[in-house]
């Protein structure tokens, strides 16, 4: 079933959108979902949480892109649940991303300025547009979807390293760009 | 906390950013394999074709400077068996074959052996007299023919190549257009033809090595127009048929990468040129 046809029964208050986006989607926000707390029943808490909020927002929301507005729901929720449960002990994955991720962030000077989370991620897909298409889409697998680097090498069919060296130079390009626009977290 | 923050703040990007990264459209490896290996197998089979054309090539030109070999020696045996007033052809004959054939058991055989001595002999007279007393038979005509191409060929190794001709002058640019149907030779080329002719005993001592600019009519949107082939891209496939053509016709010419026709032409080719009424052809050294 198309995306249209799912947004319509869910306006329309069918049960039946839930089902049908769960056949469609709910593979992926789970695992999604998994990237971010590593654990299944969790997970399936957030991917249903999820399919609740969409249930709650359409009507009267009704997103151009379906999938991207589940998984960011699905994201907000593994991540609210990832605080609630690992404020103490943090994730593995969190942590590695977290670093990793570090490196793009400029180095703080004088006239250091606070953005919101909203303009930063408006300068980030700015700077994404400008990006070859295989080395954006590396790079939000890895840090939108925080797919591990071997999952994204299979899901582009090249290896590991070449991956790495993408998201490297990504990584790079992303903290000038960040610097250039004057972002400090 | 602030690598988290910025991680948090990639919810913010684009959906269709989310969206996109969700299918990408990258060629599975496999196709690329497959399509490398589709790749080698197509150059080796190109190579397989090329060294199959090349070898055939070089059996048939061996076989036709073979052939003048044995019918030389065959010539050779033939004079000195009319010299000593023996049956000549019969002789040959009992070198070739084998005793009981030539011991008149079989007829037929014989009648067959004395006519293909016949068209041997008719060769041997082609081959010392140049050409007239082999069209006795139409039977013989497409051997004579081959050994008549094989006997030019035979005699083109023996030419000397004209390249240039410095004692004319500088290179020089004629802009003249052959009429369709004609050829027009540079100057310096003319005067070189002109000198070395003067010179040589035989008329395939001397060849020389030449650039042919073709002229013929290309269509376009505002009709058909005479123009100079070798200057434009459509005239590419008109160049290649005429460079088919005169291939055909026997004469030494190749095409360059560029399309440009170049070969080696003797004053006898050039005297005897078989030019297509539909192009005009300018014969020229490379350095003009």
């Amino acid at each position: 079933m198309e995306d249209n046809e799912i947004i319509e029964l869910f306006w329309q208050r069918s049960q039946q959108a839930i089902a049908e986006t769960d056949g469609k989607y709910g593979g992926r926000l789970q695992s999604l979902s998994m990237n971010i707390l590593h654990d299944r029943e969790d997970a399936e808490e957030c991917v249903n949480d999820t399919y609740h909020a969409t249930w709650n927002t359409l009507p009267p929301q009704r997103p151009n892109y379906f999938f991207a507005y589940l998984a960011k729901l699905a994201r907000n929720f593994s991540f609210g649940k990832y605080d609630y449960y690992h404020a103490q002990k943090r994730n593995v994955t969190v942590v590695e991303l977290s670093d990793e991720i570090e490196n793009c962030i400029p180095s703080p000077n004088d006239l250091e300025q606070k953005m919101d989370s909203k303009e930063i991620g408006r300068i980030i897909s700015e700077f994404l547009y400008t990006q070859p298409p295989e080395m954006r889409m590396v790079f939000v697998r890895r840090y939108w979807y925080m797919e591990s680097v071997k999952d994204i090498s299979l899901a582009f069919h090249s290896s590991e390293s070449k991956v790495k060296s993408i998201l490297f130079r990504m990584r790079n390009r992303l903290r000038e760009h960040l610097e250039k626009e004057g972002v400090h977290l | 906390m602030r690598g988290k923050d910025l991680l948090e703040c990639m919810e913010h990007i684009d959906d269709a950013l989310i969206e996109e990264a969700l299918h990408p459209v990258i060629a599975p490896r496999q196709h690329i394999r497959t399509a490398r290996w589709g790749m080698a197998a197509a150059c080796l089979f190109v190579a397989g074709i090329s060294a199959a054309a090349l070898w055939s090539h070089r059996n048939i030109r061996e076989e036709a400077s073979g052939g003048i070999d044995n019918e030389v020696a065959m010539s050779m045996t033939a004079e000195y068996s009319t010299d000593v007033g023996t049956e000549g052809a019969e002789n040959i004959n009992e070198k070739n074959q084998p005793a009981e054939a030539s011991a008149g058991s079989a007829q037929p055989d014989v009648m067959a052996d004395k006519a293909e001595n016949e068209r041997k002999d008719a060769v041997m007279d082609d081959l010392a007299s140049g050409g007239t007393a082999a069209e006795k038979t139409e039977s013989d005509n497409a051997g004579v023919e081959d050994m008549k191409s094989a006997t030019q060929e035979a005699l083109k190794i023996n030419y000397t190549e004209i390249h240039d001709y410095s004692a004319a002058g500088s290179a020089s640019s004629d802009d003249a257009v052959p009429e369709k149907g004609t050829v027009l030779y540079y100057q310096r080329l003319q005067k070189a033809i002109e000198y070395y002719s003067a010179q040589e005993k035989d008329a395939t001592d001397y060849a020389y090595a030449v650039v042919i600019e073709l002229f013929g009519d290309i269509g376009t949107d505002t009709g058909s127009h005479y123009v100079h082939l070798n200057q434009t891209d459509d005239g590419n496939e008109l160049v290649e048929q005429e460079y088919r053509r005169l291939i055909e016709l026997g004469y030494s010419v190749r095409l360059s990468e560029d399309f440009l026709l170049m070969g080696t032409f003797t004053k006898e080719e050039f005297d005897t040129f078989d030019a297509c009424p539909e192009y005009g052809y300018v014969f020229r050294f490379e350095n003009d």
